[in-house]
């Protein structure tokens, strides 16, 4: 049991990624030495942050955190976090979402995502936001316990 | 039978926290800023300048085990040519606090050795849920980013 149990904690990854992992395809989104993320332009942009899986087997993740800088007392950012599998022409998916409320560094936390009902294998992760055009809301970066 | 299957299982549980040898192409770099340049991808997977310009990268790496305390222990990053040496092109690699605005980083310029086009780095510190990127200062004359390679403990 106690080997098992050994087993078991060897193999939860916790991954954690920079907001630099975050894709925008947009000359309006910027990249910071810090490795944050943030939207300069006039309109908010959608933004895509990647997770990267190590076992395709199970839920796409049991838990994971969104850091967020907010600054902006008027803006508020939400992030959804999707599973997503297209199999025998259907689409299925999971999502949970967050927002940012107040002021100040934020962590946005999920649970369990991409099991249950919607099956248990093959899903791919990520976290989407449309990103507000103030530089005041910075995606810092992202955990994932797989 | 009960021995082996503990045998098998001790066996398992070493290779999954086994070390971690991940090579990413310059493609997985972004863009930093703007200004003054506008980096690109080159058919090569490489992250490049375009128009001979200079630009910035930041090239993520994903972490696999953020509970370790270093964030690697050696690490390249691999420059294709053309590259002259009186513009070098410098990397820093940083790991980062997820809330706080603690951090440790470890800089390379191909300055200090002109005949090469690998940065190479050692151990760089980190802590439980942080994360860690290369951020680099691509030169004038085209240098890119071929790949990045990280060795996690």
């Amino acid at each position: 049991m106690v080997v098992l149990a050994l087993a078991a904690t060897a193999f939860a990854d916790r991954r954690a990624y920079p907001g630099a992992a975050c894709q925008s395809y947009t000359v309006d989104v910027e990249y910071n030495y810090q490795g944050r993320i943030y939207n300069t332009g006039s309109v908010s942009r959608t933004t895509i942050c990647p997770v990267v899986r190590e076992d395709f087997v199970g839920s796409s993740f049991n838990s994971a955190t969104v850091y967020v800088t907010d600054n902006s007392a008027s803006t508020n950012l939400t992030v959804t976090a999707y599973a997503r599998r297209r199999y025998n022409g259907t689409t299925y998916y999971a999502f949970q979402s967050r927002s940012t409320s107040g002021t100040g560094v934020q962590a946005l936390s999920y649970g369990t995502i991409g099991s249950g009902s919607y099956g248990s294998f093959a899903y791919a992760a990520y976290f989407y936001c449309e990103l507000p055009p103030t530089t005041d809301i910075q995606i810092r970066g992202y955990e994932v316990f797989e | 039978m009960t021995r082996f299957l503990l045998f098998a299982l001790l066996c398992w549980s070493a290779s999954a926290s086994a070390l971690e040898d991940r090579t990413y192409m310059g493609s997985t770099c972004q863009q930093s800023i703007i200004e003054p340049a506008y980096g690109s991808y080159s058919w090569a997977g490489g992250f490049t300048t375009p128009n001979q310009d200079v630009a910035i990268a930041l090239c993520p790496i994903y972490r696999r085990n953020s509970q370790n305390y270093s964030l690697f222990y050696a690490a390249t990053v691999n420059i294709e040519p053309p590259y002259p040496h009186d513009q070098p092109l410098s990397c820093t690699a940083y790991s980062r606090h997820p809330t706080g605005s603690s951090y440790f980083f470890s800089t390379r310029s191909t300055y200090s050795d002109p005949t090469t086009r690998q940065l190479y780095y050692g151990s760089l510190n980190a802590n439980t849920g942080w994360w860690g990127y290369f951020y680099c200062f691509l030169p004038l004359n085209g240098a890119r980013i071929g790949s990045y390679r990280v060795q996690e403990p």
